[in-house]
């Protein structure tokens, strides 16, 4: 994949690194970092979401940050590009996301990039 | 999976540093004399912090963390040691809590591999593991400590006598006349039980729950070891995991105590592609000469075929030979490294051996599971320098428990689509030779791109993935890059994040079960037969990779100054081949039941299922490709397109069709 890469140092993560996955990615993880209102974040958070995949088989989804702010509320965000964000997969996976999130009073975030 | 260890970790920290406390005075001696001792055989780190997070979570956390652990643990991780110094342990801490210990593995080739650590033979010079190791700090009772191995139609009787039965999976199973008796004869005349499970939950899920359901009202304690908690249907046991040394942890260990791994990968082209129509007889090479044409084949050419048709295959080999000539020079003759191919099917198995076999004079042992037992005994020998053999070949067969640390060179014939699956073939060759060495080893894979295996790359944490690499290069030592820096390590737990608990939402799960329920006539097809009657299967036409060309003329020069590139016009050695092996109608059935076999292993059936897809994949065949005559009468030809369809055929046989197959029987 196309501008991957490592994230050194970050403050508010438990690891002492993050991987990036794309460009976006990275400048969400330099919002993280900068944002006053937001204390710890990673991707590495192990969460695995089940959702029916488009041949009705039990999968798993693995959303793309983590975030917990001052004031102790969770926030799941999943970073998609425009051509993504209608794609039935994605519906999927976030419907399941939403419904997971509920149940939990984490919010969910489907950003468009 | 989720780590339930999370909460305990600080509170577990300072548990340590202030010396255990809370523990029963057997455990602080058994900890002083095992764990923190300063003379004697020593335990890796790792396998000394696994015990101790079972000792904290039994003896202090049993409220909250119940009595089931799971400890991932990395293969080559010296799992058997830990299960043993668990089993010291209860046996001189907590004698009264347990009365027999089972430890249940996946398949016989762990069993034996156990049997030698256990049991007293003359394999391990009269010494089990408890004696060798000095487990607990009592003598007598190292030496009192007795296994027994639960064999296929054996007595029962034999596990009242000893205090560890070590059993497959299979041999429990309440489905069998004689394996049910077993499992009777465990719930009736023995006592509380703790059971070890090392790598058994890979086995088919329901029969593995059965199994503990039964026992569980006796069952103590129980721990998991496994390097792949999860399940190919992405499901994990109902254990907790505890302990989580996985690769990344094991790479950057003091002592590493797996080798790195160096992917190689060639850029190739097709220069040549055979098209046959068995219609008209036509039969015509498309070259590049005429580029157009070429796209148009080009793009009919399947994935697959970049690793299956001859000439790329024998391309593959090439790299792969000379892959294990470097390693043969690095090992000085200490040692005999091994190659272990993987392939799709038994079919491409055997073509891999005669091309090892007569272009590469390398000596090759085909293991595929109806290998006898002699096969199999030459299969565990091998890796040792008396073994005749350089070369490993196999279809499923050998995923775990085989593991030969001699194994220096794997290539990946096949497409690996599990995270479970892929990283337990790569795992056969990751346990270092010389296993407490504190030099770094390193496994060379051969992976052709075509194959997007870069996830799985990524998941096994390798150091580099070396691109370009010609047929023609000789394969220099490689030297390990400084990773530290790239090691995503635990910095902050403090930033770690506890995710909140799920409140109970019982509109939830009403609607959970309401998107089950839409999604139930998706799962089963019901109308199997006629959606497999439809499946079209083109014959008359086909085309077959017959030339491959490496087409950089540019390489980074390989063991010299980083970063150097040479011209290298020359080196484009051009690859030919076609298939023009003689196919029998007995080749075709094995190739089915190899197929057959892997449908039901990658959707978690149980093996009892197999004859009956075999007869459905068989009619299938017959229907499409021959006219609904048998087998037994296929000519040449035919023989040839059901091989080449093989890969087409096993895709239309979707979970929902097999679920469709199966929700059949007993009507």
């Amino acid at each position: 994949m196309a501008n991957t890469g490592i994230y050194k140092d970050p403050k508010k993560s438990a690891y002492s690194i993050e991987y990036y996955d794309s460009e976006p990615e990275r400048q969400f993880m330099d919002f993280l970092e900068q944002s006053e209102e937001v204390v710890k974040w990673t991707k590495n958070h192990g969460i695995k979401i089940p959702y029916f995949n488009l041949d009705g088989k039990l999968a798993y989804y693995t959303p793309d940050f983590l975030i917990e702010y001052k004031n102790g509320d969770q926030e799941i965000v999943e970073l998609k590009g425009g051509h993504m964000i209608n794609n039935p997969i994605t519906r999927r996976k976030s419907q399941a996301a939403m419904e997971w999130c509920k149940k939990r009073g984490i919010k969910y975030t489907l950003k468009q990039v | 999976m989720p780590d339930s260890f999370i909460n305990h970790e600080t509170d577990f920290k300072n548990w340590v540093y202030s010396g255990y406390p809370g523990v029963n005075t057997e455990t602080l001696e058994f900890i002083e004399h095992l764990l923190t001792r300063s003379s004697g055989l020593q335990l890796w780190p790792h396998q000394k912090e696994a015990i101790l997070r079972v000792i904290y979570s039994y003896e202090l956390k049993r409220d909250q963390l119940g009595n089931k652990f799971l400890l991932k643990i990395v293969t080559g991780g010296g799992k058997s040691l830990i299960i043993a110094s668990l089993i010291a342990w209860l046996k001189f801490a907590h004698p009264e809590d347990v009365d027999k210990f089972l430890i249940i593995c996946p398949n016989l080739i762990v069993k034996d591999r156990l049997a030698t650590d256990f049991v007293r033979s003359a394999d391990n010079d009269n010494k089990t593991v408890f004696e060798k190791w000095s487990l607990t700090p009592d003598d007598t009772l190292n030496q009192k400590i007795s296994a027994t191995v639960l064999e296929s139609g054996n007595d029962p009787q034999s596990m009242l006598d000893a205090d560890i039965v070590i059993t497959n999976i299979q041999e429990l199973y309440t489905s069998g006349t004689n394996t049910a008796r077993n499992l009777d004869f465990l719930v009736t005349k023995v006592g509380n039980i703790a059971i070890f499970n090392d790598e058994a939950h890979n086995s088919v899920a329901d029969e593995f729950t059965r199994v503990l359901n039964i026992l569980k009202d006796k069952t103590k304690l129980r721990v998991d070891t496994t390097a792949t908690p999860e399940r190919a249907d992405g499901s994990y046991p109902d254990s907790k995991l505890i302990y989580n040394f996985d690769i990344t942890a094991a790479m950057d260990s003091q002592t590493p105590i797996i080798k790195n791994i160096v992917v190689l990968q060639p850029e190739s082209h097709i220069v040549e592609i055979t098209y046959t129509n068995a219609l008209t007889g036509e039969k015509r090479k498309i070259t590049e000469f005429s580029p157009e044409e070429m796209e148009q084949y080009e793009r009919k050419v399947k994935p697959f075929q970049w690793i299956m048709d001859p000439a790329p295959m024998k391309m593959l080999l090439s790299i792969a030979n000379n892959a294990l000539f470097q390693k043969k020079k690095e090992s000085e003759g200490r040692y005999k490294p091994l190659l272990f191919v993987v392939t799709m099917g038994i079919e491409e198995a055997k073509r891999t051996k005669e091309f090892l076999e007569s272009e590469f004079n390398l000596r090759t042992l085909l293991v595929t599971e109806e290998s006898d037992e002699s096969e199999r005994e030459e299969a565990k020998r091998i890796g040792s320098l008396t073994s005749p053999y350089e070369a490993v070949v196999s279809v499923f067969m050998l995923r775990e428990g085989w593991d030969v640390a001699e194994v220096s060179v794997v290539l990946l014939l096949r497409k690996i689509t599990s995270q479970v699956f892929g990283q337990q073939i790569i795992g056969r060759g990751l346990r270092k030779i010389k296993k407490r060495s504190p030099e770094p080893e390193i496994l060379l894979v051969v992976d052709h791109p075509m194959l997007d295996h870069g996830w799985l790359w990524k998941l096994m944490n390798v150091s580099r993935v070396r691109q370009d690499i010609l047929p023609t290069d000789e394969i220099g030592e490689e030297t390990i890059p400084v990773r530290t820096q790239f090691i995503q390590k635990l910095v902050n737990p403090d930033k770690l994040i506890k995710v909140k608990q799920p409140v109970v939402d019982s509109s939830f799960q009403s609607k959970l079960e309401e998107i089950r329920k839409s999604l139930k006539e998706e799962e089963t097809i019901k109308n199997w037969r006629e959606i497999l009657d439809k499946a079209v299967y083109d014959t008359t036409e086909s085309i077959e990779i017959t030339a491959v060309i490496i087409d950089r003329i540019k390489k980074k020069s390989l063991g010299k100054k980083f970063g150097l590139e040479i011209e290298d016009e020359g080196s484009g050695k051009v690859f030919t081949g076609s298939s023009d092996i003689v196919i029998t109608a007995e080749d075709v059935t094995d190739e089915i039941i190899s197929m057959v076999k892997s449908l039901i292993e990658e959707n978690g059936y149980d093996i009892t299922k197999q004859q009956r897809l075999y007869n459905v994949v068989m009619d299938h065949v017959c229907h499409k490709f021959l006219g609904n005559r048998p087998l037994s009468s296929a000519n040449e030809e035919e023989l040839k397109a059901i091989i080449r369809f093989i890969p087409d055929i096993k895709k239309n046989f979707s979970r929902g069709i097999l679920k469709g197959i199966f929700s059949e029987e007993g009507d």
